[in-house]
């Protein structure tokens, strides 16, 4: 059973998530086995996906140690799988589930009904989309500009 | 020129503008394409200035751009930038030449032993060194008397052009051949530097649009796989770097030169949703914006272009041909088109022909997909 860092509590608050909430994904994804492990076994990533919020949970044995989330839906590979066969690097997480790399790729995502692609990283196999810890501000200042010209 | 000696930016001109500039990147419709011509030093000449007096006074030279935009109707944002950034920051020394903009007379990495040794700088000293205080000087002379066109830029160019700027392009080519892994390890440095960089203006102005791509590493002196090794792969790693610093969100891809057998390999860069992909060449032709927007078109804003060399030298019709088969061709296109030119607007170009692409948008660039 894995707990809350006490920087995630701060975090969580200046966000307004609820404890709960975070250790809700944390629970689900170790039900399902849904989530990315990080290849020197340091770290889990699992996330929950609603309309309008993908949430985050980066978490290790004993506790959450990192929460984030985005707006925009990520979707599809940019141009289908094959077509990006040709360059894709490997990521440094594996996908629980597969148990193969999950590789960086451009993929769709859809915000306030319009649609451009964004940085994420997808299993080569079940092709399950997940967004970096580190990528979540482009997609945020991203947001925030396409908000206040779709408004 | 100090500001007063600058007439204010008509504000109806600004607004119409803001919103044809805006429809690429946020999908909000309006009538019809913008041009962005990539106004530099062609500014300079619209109030009868020299080029070195462009590049030698920052803060006239975007009053001029930002001049220039409206004189010609086009993207509504003050640029200021050149090729030869970032050596001076490591010991190059940089000169200026008449009509001509500044460049490295000489540059800090002299052999291949000296890669091992340098030192990229991180951010906190980069911001205080030669180039940002010039660049910022620029930019924030856009930011506060020009708020309505500042958009932060970073010039970096790709990997190779970074990497120019630190030794003799002579240099990296021969290594290329002699000892590619010095090279390797080159550009990894020059893509740690546009993280450094990236991070300085996004620091400075909380976001940061990233001018990369390809220039040197075009097919007219690099094959397809020397692209990939020197050009397309540590420019992406770069660019996943400068994302992942949180220096972005803006990615523009200067595909310059001929590009006939390695732009649909850069389909697979790292992009954001903010990204532009220009493409100058195809062989010796003009890249063609039906086939950029076939192969881009899915994911980024495509900036097509009209001949530099037609804008330079061709005539008025020559040019208002080229730049309507482009507006045709490109302007449904998915995720935003932009009408250009194949690179900098050049210095000494017609006005007339200049205001001929924008003629063609007029005429030809209405959104049908709105
Ligand atoms: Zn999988």
């Amino acid at each position: 059973m894995v707990t809350i860092s006490d920087e995630v509590k701060t975090l969580l608050k200046d966000n307004g998530f609820q404890e709960s909430d975070v250790l809700e994904i944390v629970n689900a994804a170790e039900a399902s086995g849904d989530k990315l492990k990080a290849a020197d076994g340091s770290v889990c990533i699992a996330k929950n996906v609603t309309d309008n919020l993908t949430s985050y949970a980066v978490y290790n044995d004993k506790e959450v140690v990192n929460c984030y989330a985005h707006q925009m839906k990520a979707g599809e590979p940019a141009g289908g799988w094959d077509a990006e066969q040709e360059t894709p690097l490997e990521s440094k997480y594996i996908c629980n589930k597969c148990g193969e790399t999950a590789m960086n790729m451009n993929v769709s995502m859809s915000f306030m009904g319009m649609s451009r692609v964004g940085p994420a990283i997808v299993c080569q196999k079940c092709k399950d989309v997940y967004v970096e810890p580190e990528m979540v501000k482009t997609l945020a200042v991203a947001e925030s500009i396409l908000g206040e010209k779709r408004a | 020129m100090p500001a007063e000696d600058f007439a204010p930016i008509d504000t109806n001109w600004l607004e119409s503008a803001g919103s044809l500039w805006t429809t690429p990147f946020a999908d909000v419709p309006s009538e019809r394409v913008i041009v962005d011509p990539i106004m530099l030093s062609h500014a300079a000449g619209v109030y009868k200035k020299s080029v070195e007096y462009f590049y030698g006074n920052p803060d006239e030279a975007v009053r001029m751009v930002c001049g220039a935009c409206e004189l010609y109707d086009i993207t509504p944002v003050g640029h200021f930038l050149y090729a030869d950034y970032w050596g001076a920051d490591y010991g190059g020394e940089l000169v200026t030449k008449a009509g001509a903009p500044p460049a490295l007379k000489t540059r800090p990495i002299k052999t291949a032993e000296d890669v091992d040794a340098f030192r990229v700088l991180p951010p906190e000293e980069l911001k205080d060194g030669p180039t940002f205080e010039t660049h910022f000087k620029a930019l924030d002379t856009v930011f506060n008397e020009y708020p309505q066109m500042f958009a932060p830029i970073t010039q970096l160019g790709g990997v190779l052009e970074v990497a120019t700027n630190w030794v003799s392009i002579d240099d990296v080519f021969m290594w290329m051949v002699t000892e590619p892994e010095v090279v390797d390890k080159l550009l990894t440095k020059a893509g740690d530097h546009m993280e450094s960089a990236c991070s300085c203006t996004a620091e400075r102005y909380g976001a940061n649009v990233m001018i990369t791509g390809s220039v040197i590493a075009s097919g007219d002196l690099l094959d397809r796989e020397q692209i990939k090794r020197f050009g397309f792969d540590p420019v992406s790693k770069a660019i996943r770097k400068v994302l992942k610093a949180g220096a972005g969100p803006g990615v523009y891809l200067h595909l310059c030169g001929n590009h006939a057998d390695d732009y649909d390999m850069w389909r697979t860069a790292p992009m954001s949703p903010f990204t532009v992909v220009q493409i100058g060449y195809d062989g010796k032709d003009i890249f063609p914006s039906a086939k950029h927007t076939e192969a881009f078109g899915d994911r980024a804003i495509c900036l097509g272009c009209v001949d530099t060399k037609l804008v330079d030298r061709g005539t008025q019709m020559q040019v208002y041909e080229q730049a309507k088969s482009q507006v045709l061709a490109g302007k449904d296109s998915p995720s935003g088109y932009i009408l250009g030119t194949s690179c900098e607007c050049p210095t000494f170009a017609p006005p007339a022909n200049v205001r001929a692409i924008v003629k063609a948008a007029r005429d030809f660039g209405q959104y049908t997909k709105f």
